[in-house]
């Protein structure tokens, strides 16, 4: 798959993906588009629900297929289409070999019974051929790579004798064994504490530098996101509803709900006690999504327009899209509130 | 385990954990591992015993009881030796049990695997097989089956097994729901992993703790259903003694010589409770491995 190194990396465009659920069938990613480029972060927000996670496995097919309903939208991984791909195909060509996955918690995604170093070799064992001894030297030097000390000495290590940050770097090192061009890195530091958070970050910035590596980073971290990323992607009930530069919409967000997430962030400068900002209400339910824009009922400066016409994303000129018919910048707010303070 | 303080421990460094298990158990378990080893050493080293021809009556001694010379735990209603019966019972007893528990174990292993992982309608018609399995009375199941293959030990062990199986399938089913869905199983999935080595390295390690603690359990039901049989008379044939058949016919002078049914019932006995001894003490290993996580 060496073809074709112009144009993005990936490219997801129109992508449903539906679950059959007691309540009725969910749509949980309507209409999602993505492109990452070579080399890029790829920053994907938004809060717990809004599709994120889906979106990132749909990209690889992990998606439990027995209450599937709808998955459909191209996938495009170096201009090839994924979505006709058989299980066979995406085992043998993309999982774990151009298109790798870092999980949110290393205590779950590592086997307990299996020595790492062979979790680490087997990826390699598989997609390279490698005999077991090669692919146990390979896993010296890429548990060297993510920064584990004594490396030969880990092999040997059950994960239950790793520290949570150990674990996540032994994640990373299966993730890039077979020098994949792009990695998904579902909530990869969620589950690590703040410090540990950091370090795991910087090691991505630096595999990227030295691999030219692509990632799509989903995170509800605002924060994270707008540090580490070149592009980002704010989800809301399955859509993207802003898209673009990290810095552009993190600096001067268009969407309301962009906004108002950033507004809800604790700040250091805040003065100690004052409460956190919240976005009033909650997130319709995904059985039953509105005609209109689906973030109308929560939204200062919505009005009866919003209700039924659903917006769609818009090209600005500084290279962001927006999904919203009152976005900040123009002048015409149903109600020119400044935001945050309707949530008090 | 003794407490919270010991499983702390255990999840710090489970080596250790499982050494500074409550000394009452540890004494328990060490027993239970002896009596298992005499009964071993004592089936392979019988001939070197100088114990009488189990087979061989002795006509001069005729239902002596114990301490008799000659004859250590007396003689049975033929004159043949107890203890030496009560051995060459003891082989037939742990063939048959691990026997049948091992064709259980792989047979249930791999029918509640693929329907835990595979689930929809593969579980639908494992789960239905298993539940006719249950339903079916064993004992007459158990008695076709001699029917059909003959008497003999081989027949008994594939006959347990077969009717132990589901008990074990629907265990290995449940721990495989377990880990099924586990996110390594993802993991190993999105690095490009095929069913058949997710069933094998990632699902099969992980599920064969709880199978082989249950499967324990199960050794000492097979033994307690192969004396079943054999008490019935639908056992290994005579004149091969075991326990079951030493019960069996000793039945009937029980009121004159109660040690000809109490002996190997007191082995028989001896042995239950050291293997559900181990067992509990491998079942709750598995827990420390199951919290350590």
């Amino acid at each position: 798959m060496s073809q074709s190194n112009q144009g993005p990396l990936l490219e997801v465009e129109d992508l449903h993906v539906a679950f059959q659920t007691p309540a009725g069938i969910a749509e949980v990613v309507n209409g999602v588009s993505l492109t990452i480029g070579r080399g890029q972060v790829h920053g994907l927000v938004g809060e717990s629900g809004s599709g994120k996670s889906v979106t990132a496995r749909t990209v690889m097919d992990l998606i439990p297929r027995r209450t599937l309903v709808r998955r459909d939208g191209s996938i495009r991984f170096n201009g090839e289409e994924l979505t006709g791909y058989s299980e066979t195909q995406m085992r043998a060509k993309i999982r774990g070999r151009h298109v790798a996955m870092v999980f949110q918690d290393p205590m779950t995604a590592l086997n307990p019974v299996m020595r790492i170093g062979h979790q680490i070799a087997l990826p390699m064992r598989r997609h390279f051929g490698l005999s077991k001894k090669e692919a146990l030297a390979k896993a010296v030097d890429l548990l060297t790579q993510v920064g584990i000390p004594e490396p030969a000495k880990r092999l040997r290590s059950f994960p239950h004798e790793l520290s949570g940050g150990q674990r996540q770097r032994v994640m990373i090192a299966i993730a890039l064994s077979c020098d994949p061009e792009l990695v998904i890195a579902d909530e990869p530091t969620t589950a690590l504490d703040v410090t540990v958070q950091a370090q795991i970050l910087d090691l991505f910035d630096t595999l990227r530098e030295e691999r030219d590596l692509s990632i799509l980073l989903v995170s509800h971290d605002l924060s994270l996101i707008a540090e580490r990323c070149d592009e980002v992607s704010v989800m809301y009930t399955g859509r993207v509803v802003e898209t673009g530069p990290a810095e552009a919409v993190f600096e001067k967000p268009e969407h309301p709900y962009t906004r108002l997430l950033e507004d809800a962030r604790p700040l250091l400068e805040n003065e100690p006690h004052t409460l956190l900002k919240t976005i009033p209400g909650r997130p319709p339910q995904l059985t039953m999504l509105p005609t209109g824009c689906a973030f109308a009922s929560r939204c200062p400066r919505a009005d009866e327009h919003c209700e039924e016409e659903r917006p769609l994303l818009e090209s600005h000129p500084d290279g962001r899209a927006v999904a919203c018919l009152h976005p900040h910048s123009s002048a015409t707010g149903g109600a020119p509130v400044p935001t945050g303070e309707k949530a008090l | 385990m003794s407490g919270l303080a010991t499983t702390a421990s255990a999840v710090v460094v489970p080596t250790v954990g499982s050494k500074r298990r409550s000394r009452r158990s540890g004494v328990l378990v060490t027993l239970s591992w002896v009596w298992l080893a005499l009964l071993v050493i004592a089936i392979l080293l019988r001939p070197l015993l100088g114990l009488p021809d189990p087979n061989r009556s002795d006509y001069a001694s005729i239902m002596v009881s114990p301490f008799s010379p000659g004859h250590l735990l007396g003689t049975d209603e033929i004159g043949r030796d107890i203890l030496s019966r009560s051995i060459v019972g003891a082989r037939v007893s742990l063939t048959v049990g691990i026997g049948a528990i091992a064709v259980a174990t792989v047979v249930g292993s791999i029918l509640g695997i693929v329907a835990g992982y595979f689930g929809g309608w593969v579980n639908r018609i494992i789960s239905a097989v298993i539940d006719v399995m249950l339903a079916f009375p064993a004992l007459v199941a158990l008695i076709a089956l001699g029917v059909f293959l003959g008497p003999g030990l081989f027949t008994i062990i594939i006959g347990i097994g077969i009717v132990a199986s589901p008990a074990v399938a629907r265990v290995a089913r449940a721990a495989t729901l377990q880990f099924a869905n586990r996110e390594f199983v993802t993991a190993a999935r999105g690095m490009g992993a095929t069913h058949g080595r997710i069933l094998r390295r990632e699902v099969l390690p992980n599920v064969v703790v709880p199978v082989i603690a249950y499967s324990t359990v199960l050794i000492a039901v097979a033994i307690v259903a192969e004396a079943g049989l054999s008490f019935l008379g639908l056992g290994v044939p005579p004149p091969a003694s075991s326990w079951g058949s030493m019960m069996g016919t000793g039945r009937s002078a029980l009121s004159d010589a109660p040690h000809i049914v109490l002996i190997p019932a007191a082995f028989m006995f001896v042995t239950l409770l050291a293997l559900n001894f181990l067992a509990e003490h491998i079942g709750k290993r598995f827990d420390i491995r199951e919290s350590a996580l």
